[in-house]
């Protein structure tokens, strides 16, 4: 099995702690670091996956997911090419993404 | 890739306006709910295992199980108590839809992957006749209510959440507005100053906004008064604690 398939097993477990025993942005987080090693390559299809199932075992829908987890990940890719590599510096861009993730999940949720 | 995630997310949106998205999501549920029902069985496992490890051995097990026992107890004592005293307005009541006629049972399979959110998911759905509206119950207390429905789950709002608003009454009658605030705890608000809120008083639905009547909604722990504001308030306990919440009774409110 390819990195991509043990990778996109990974992040279903991800989503599953995400959903059952910790409710933090695993799965997001798991995307991250997959761009940060592996630069865009398959970006999409991990990010489409991460929305298709989080939307379907949580019963919301896939676009409301989908367009906030592309939002933090832009964001993320916005920081990253506008601030200086530094690791204190990468570190607080993947904890801002993840705490925008939040917010505007719950926020785009709670319209709907 | 802007274009590309926007195009995609767009496409959803149709996809989902029109009713395709259930076409992926029915199918994903039926595989993820058994898996996800395991991770969440042994993720309280291992909870337990630690609570249990870091607190004098076998008393947080036999603490769980007098919580849940004296909650029941206290709940069904009230409700008896507040059954006795109403027996006459109840036998006009006896023509009424009754709770427990349409008794779904549900296991929690997880909660909201947000922060400081406070739904949990349940293992039925639509295919159980399960649908939005429908309350949530352990015996005669109110958990929730139920706020979407898939195909084989469902999610679930708990009483803890700022969208939660129950017209309520106390054993002695004290009538206010029960709501959620922060997605951790419960307020009896609206309670007129002058009434007597008692700390320990068992809080009940009052009956209205399609609500029925005599649900408990949890306990009186704190009371607020402030002379100068127009209401009093308390802070409400629920007597089901919702971080131990394994089995649930999904029902029909309407009948």
């Amino acid at each position: 099995m390819n990195n991509l398939g043990l990778y996109t097993i990974l992040l279903l477990g991800a989503i599953l702690i995400e959903v059952s025993i910790l409710a933090l942005p695993l799965g997001l987080l798991l995307i991250l670091i997959w761009y940060v090693k592996n630069g865009p390559k398959q970006i999409i299809f991990l990010l489409l996956i991460f929305s298709l199932v989080l939307s379907a075992i949580f019963n919301v829908p896939v676009w409301a997911v989908l367009a906030t987890t592309a939002a933090s990940f832009l964001l993320f890719l916005l920081a990253e090419t506008v601030l200086p590599q530094k690791p204190v510096i990468t570190f607080g861009v993947f904890v801002a993404a993840l705490v925008f993730w939040e917010f505007s999940t719950g926020l785009i949720l709670n319209f709907i | 890739m802007f274009i590309t995630l926007a195009s995609l997310v767009i496409i959803f949106f149709f996809l989902e306006v029109v009713g395709l998205t259930n076409f992926i999501q029915t199918p994903l549920q039926k595989i993820f709910t058994p898996v996800q029902l395991a991770f969440y069985k042994s993720g309280k496992d291992v909870e337990n295992f630690l609570g249990t490890i870091t607190s004098i051995k076998g008393l947080k097990e036999r603490e769980t199980a007098a919580t849940y026992e004296n909650a029941w107890l206290r709940a069904e004592n009230a409700s008896l108590k507040k059954l006795e005293g109403e027996n006459k307005a109840l036998r006009e009541q006896l023509g009424a839809p009754r709770l427990g006629e349409d008794l779904i049972l549900a296991q929690v399979i997880g909660h909201d992957p947000l922060l400081g959110s406070s739904d949990l998911l349940v293992d039925k759905g639509r295919s159980r006749r399960v649908k939005v509206g429908y309350l949530v119950v352990i015996k005669n207390i109110l958990v929730g209510e139920v706020v979407r429905v898939g195909d084989s789950t469902a999610v679930v709002r708990l009483l803890t959440d700022s969208g939660t608003k129950i017209p309520a009454e106390t054993e002695n009658q004290v009538g206010g507005i029960v709501r959620g605030e922060f997605g951790n705890r419960i307020i009896l608000d609206k309670v007129a100053q002058g009434e007597k809120l008692k700390v320990g008083e068992i809080v009940f639905s009052s009956g209205a906004a399609d609500i029925p009547k005599g649900l408990v909604l949890g306990e009186v722990e704190k009371i607020e008064n402030n002379p100068a504001e127009i209401f009093q308030k308390a802070t409400i306990k629920p007597l089901a604690p919702y971080d131990k919440l394994d089995t649930l009774f999904i029902i029909n409110a309407g009948g």
